[in-house]
């Protein structure tokens, strides 16, 4: 008996508890409650709205009377030759950007790092972040303008240097995914540099005395002093890369590309947005999405574990 | 400390090196400033490059006349200024949310960290605001779903741990809620992340354009970037699925208005972005060593 009522007794005060904790967090829910809200209404809501990719989706209909479809969409596209053919444009031109955009702001930032005149770096570092500032419409507009075949500039250097005729760049398979990766480059090399800048900075001069004394020239103290101390920024940011590689790249490459160049240029967002907005393909594209989000948060999830193994630093 | 020849001799090299990575900033810049002010016989017969030839100022003067350029402009600006506020105050609260301890902190943890890794996709968000709420045509659209970014949360959290609890206890004694504390304590406290992240937040807003696209029919919504889409690759866009038009583009009026076009959208943040740019620099490096 008495037991029991400890027990009853117990429970009780817990309850007490928790209600006197409510009532004393009611002040923090109320700062966190606006931000939960629109959290819910336009991030969870579509979360739970990813079930039409397993329903044949009508609009007149809605998401919950919809007939169930199973992974009827899902056999669709993975059987589809034209999603093969933007998963592997996708997968190239990250790599792509990879390869030849990350190492870009490494090698600038070193070359910076080199120059005597503090006011000839602030000048150059500040010009360098100018594209990053600009939207993409921008420089996507730049970037038609001067690789027009009529007008373009790069067209008439050609001309009266190598006197060769106009080429229509954007219209030309072999062209689009060097126009992508260089563009890119252009809009971001700047500020990825802040990045190696700070920590070049954060280099101790005594290693650069201790290398000379022991006779390193100015190579040697860049091989065994200086990129060692980039070493754990690289891995960082390589990880990072790596992980947002199937995300990235939706605005350039929507803005840039055109029917002559899809199937060179043609990636998962932009198909997706062709077949979800423009053709109301609803079902199918949240099928796709479901797939990108897995394939996404593997990758995110790969990297980060890659990232604490070999340089001791992880997102979570 | 006295320089050797090698050391000159590379010094000259790297000078050279950055003079020509300035180049390629620099000249597509005054390649479209010289287009836009060019005479159109010089445009066409492709003999502009770096300098005008002619002189041709009534594209300008069309656009800044053209109502839709007018009203995208004044859209552009006020949507930042809304988009902005309203997402500072939200991350500020939640940030300094976060810093307390109150029933039900893990699910609340969790429940903006799931943000960052997953989410709906284009298509579910888009059938939400459209087709559930019925935003489509209405500036909610254009703000409500882009005000809330985890990220900036975690980085803001982090600094408010950083502030002296004596701070807190002083304002505690003096009886101050929980609001007054985050507006008069910790808001000024923290003022320089405060600007930072207000920083990259605006240049979101500024710079946005796919909302536009996507959940409006209407020239009244138009933002600046959306504006420059348009004029930009209208032939791209009447040649949606006929590959005919694009080859045209001799034919398309107006290189200079669309010249123009390009120069005087992107002039605020080029004129604007050497004086933020340092808070840019400091935020992007103090996210990256945020530990």
């Amino acid at each position: 008996m008495r037991r029991v009522s400890t027990n009853t007794l117990d429970s009780r005060k817990a309850i007490q508890d928790l209600s006197v904790r409510f009532k004393k967090s009611i002040p923090v829910y109320m700062l966190l409650i606006p931000a939960m809200l629109l959290l819910l209404v336009f991030h969870y809501a579509p979360i739970f709205g990813i079930v039409i990719a397993f329903k044949d989706f009508s609009p007149f209909k809605g998401i919950f009377k919809s007939d169930w479809v199973g992974p009827k969409y899902f056999i669709d596209f993975l059987t589809d030759e034209n999603f093969w053919r933007v998963m592997k444009n996708t997968v190239i031109i990250n790599f792509y950007h990879l390869i030849f955009g990350f190492p870009f702001p490494i090698i600038f930032a070193l070359l910076l790092n080199e120059l005597w005149s503090n006011k000839f770096k602030k000048v150059i570092q500040t010009i360098s972040y100018l594209p990053h500032f600009v939207s993409w419409v921008v420089v996507a507009s730049i970037v038609t303008t001067v690789l027009s075949p009529t007008t373009g500039i790069i067209n008439s250097f050609l001309k009266s240097i190598l006197n060769i005729e106009p080429i229509y760049f954007l219209a030309k398979q072999q062209y689009f995914r060097s126009i992508l990766v260089i563009s890119n480059m252009w809009k971001g090399f700047g500020m990825s540099s802040v990045y190696y800048i700070a920590s070049l900075a954060s280099i101790e001069q005594e290693l650069y005395y201790a290398a000379a004394i022991d006779g390193a020239g100015r190579i040697k103290q860049t091989w065994h002093v200086t990129l060692p101390g980039l070493r754990n920024i690289i891995i960082v940011l390589l990880v990072l890369n790596i992980g947002s590689m199937i995300t990235i790249g939706f605005e350039q490459i929507f803005l840039l590309y055109n029917p002559l160049v899809y199937d060179v240029g043609d990636v998962i967002s932009t198909y997706t947005y062709r077949l979800g907005i423009e053709k109301t393909q609803y079902s199918l594209t949240s099928a796709i999405g479901i797939t990108q989000s897995v394939v996404n948060f593997a990758l995110v999830y790969t990297a980060n574990r890659l990232s604490r193994i070999i340089a001791g630093w992880s997102l979570w | 400390m006295k320089k050797t020849l090698g050391e000159r001799i590379f010094q000259y090299f790297d000078i050279a090196i950055m003079i020509f990575i300035l180049a390629i900033i620099i000249f597509p810049f005054m390649n479209i400033i010289s287009l836009s002010v060019s005479s159109r016989d010089a445009i066409l017969s492709n003999n502009v490059t770096l300098w005008p030839k002619g002189f041709n100022l009534a594209a300008y003067g069309k656009i800044l006349r053209s109502k839709v350029f007018v009203r995208s402009l004044f859209n552009t600006v006020w949507l930042t200024i809304i988009g902005t506020f309203l997402s500072v105050i939200l991350t500020l609260t939640v940030s300094y949310a976060m810093t307390k301890n109150f029933l039900g902190k893990k699910f609340v943890t969790y429940y903006f960290l799931i943000t960052m890794y997953f989410s709906g996709g284009l298509i579910p968000t888009y059938l939400v605001i459209t087709k559930y709420l019925n935003l489509r045509n209405t500036y909610w659209a254009l703000i409500l779903p882009y005000l809330i970014s985890t990220f900036y949360i975690i980085v803001m959290r982090s600094q408010i741990e950083n502030i002296p609890p004596s701070i807190f206890e002083a304002a505690y004694i003096d009886g101050a809620n929980e609001y007054q504390t985050v507006f008069q304590i910790v808001l000024p406290s923290i003022a320089p992340t405060i600007a930072a992240i207000s920083m990259f937040f605006a240049l979101n807003k500024w710079n946005s354009w796919f909302p536009v696209m996507i959940y409006t029919d209407y020239e009244e919504y138009w933002t600046l970037q959306y504006y420059l889409r348009v004029v930009v690759f209208s032939k791209f866009l009447q040649a949606k699925d006929s590959t005919e038009l694009i080859l045209e583009e001799a034919q398309i009026p107006e290189e200079n208005f669309r010249m123009a076009a390009i120069i005087l959208v992107a002039l605020p943040i080029v004129s604007i972005y050497p004086f933020v740019q340092k808070y840019f620099v400091k935020g992007i490096i103090s996210g990256a060593v945020k530990e």
